[in-house]
């Protein structure tokens, strides 16, 4: 019987050589994965995982509208008013800026800018059209 | 009954290991340092020893079933049982699931009279204890809180230096 004070002492790696070892055994990175979130995350961290790839096809899906919706502004441009690339990337500029001015999303701006685009003819008109008589609209939805 | 208070290393006691193997003078070099470093602790920890029993009844004769002295209190034998060690000892599984040996320098007082002084926390026992000489722990880690910011720093420079030579030695 004694009382024995360890000011330095090994560390100890059995539990890190265990979890290593475990790991490995773990044929592929999907089992990886969820070896991982059952140890330390639990069912909780499962589901996390479910909406995260909830989210991320979400994400994916917005993205390729917002895609859709950069690529037919950009067509109005060209075929109405012939704009050439940097005019297209001002106008998209403009667009952002809106965005944040009004809280309103890109992709609900772009087609309503390409309609007015293609009724004015007139790249600096439609904007102005466009705060006046859509954002309005927009607001009260 | 063991506690870790200071640094963790890895591959330390392999390393006192090898410099043993390799300059068996520096590794004893390594035990008189480590026993300099740690003299302010065991020197508050003597001073905190009581003179005599602790309790009077401290003074008689405990047997166990064994027949094995669990006290008498004799304070020659209780001070002599206080002592730094240096540990190379294979880390390795108790039966009950616990690592032993992790400890590498340390300061162990060894002991019945020592386990129960230190740090009985039930019974009537300690609370006699308790209030006579306060809160277990009563000796030993009240000794090392004393000075842990030095001896801390010191043997953190020895175990570099043991690190420091046995990589020397290697590359040799």
């Amino acid at each position: 019987m004694s009382v024995v004070l360890n000011i330095v002492s090994a560390f100890d790696e059995k539990g890190i050589k265990k979890a290593q070892k475990a790991f490995s055994q773990l044929e592929t990175t999907t089992q990886k994965a969820s070896y991982a979130l059952k140890q330390y995350g639990g069912p909780a961290a499962i589901a996390a995982i479910g909406a995260i790839t909830a989210g991320l096809t979400k994400a994916v899906k917005a993205a390729a509208e917002d895609q859709k919706s950069q690529e037919q502004l950009k067509i109005a441009l060209e075929n109405t008013v012939g704009a050439n690339k940097l005019q297209v990337a001002a106008v998209e500029d403009s667009v952002t800026a809106l965005m944040y001015q009004t809280a309103t999303a890109d992709d609900a701006l772009r087609p309503a800018l390409s309609k007015l685009i293609r009724a004015t003819n007139d790249v600096t008109q439609a904007p102005v059209s466009y705060t006046h008589l859509t954002l309005p609209t927009n607001r009260e939805v | 009954m063991s506690a870790n208070v200071g640094i963790e290393v890895l591959g330390l006691k392999e390393a006192l290991k090898e410099l043993n193997r390799i300059d068996p003078k520096l590794r004893r070099e390594i035990t008189r340092d480590f026993k300099q470093i740690v003299k302010p602790v065991i020197t508050k920890a003597e001073a905190l020893l009581p003179s005599g029993a602790p309790l009077s009844g401290m003074a008689r004769s405990w047997k166990g079933k064994s027949g094995a002295d669990i006290m008498s209190w004799m304070d020659n034998r209780v001070k002599k049982n206080l002592k730094p060690f240096t540990s190379g000892k294979q880390v390795r599984d108790s039966f009950s699931g616990y690592r032993q040996n992790l400890g590498v320098f340390g300061v162990r007082w060894a002991g019945p009279q020592a386990t129960i002084f230190d740090m009985a926390a039930e019974g009537q026992l300690s609370e006699n204890l308790t209030a006579k000489y306060g809160q277990p722990s009563r000796v030993i880690y009240r000794a090392y809180n004393s000075a842990y910011q030095d001896v801390n720093r010191q043997v953190t420079e020895l175990v570099n230096k043991v690190m420091k030579q046995t990589n020397n030695a290697m590359r040799i």
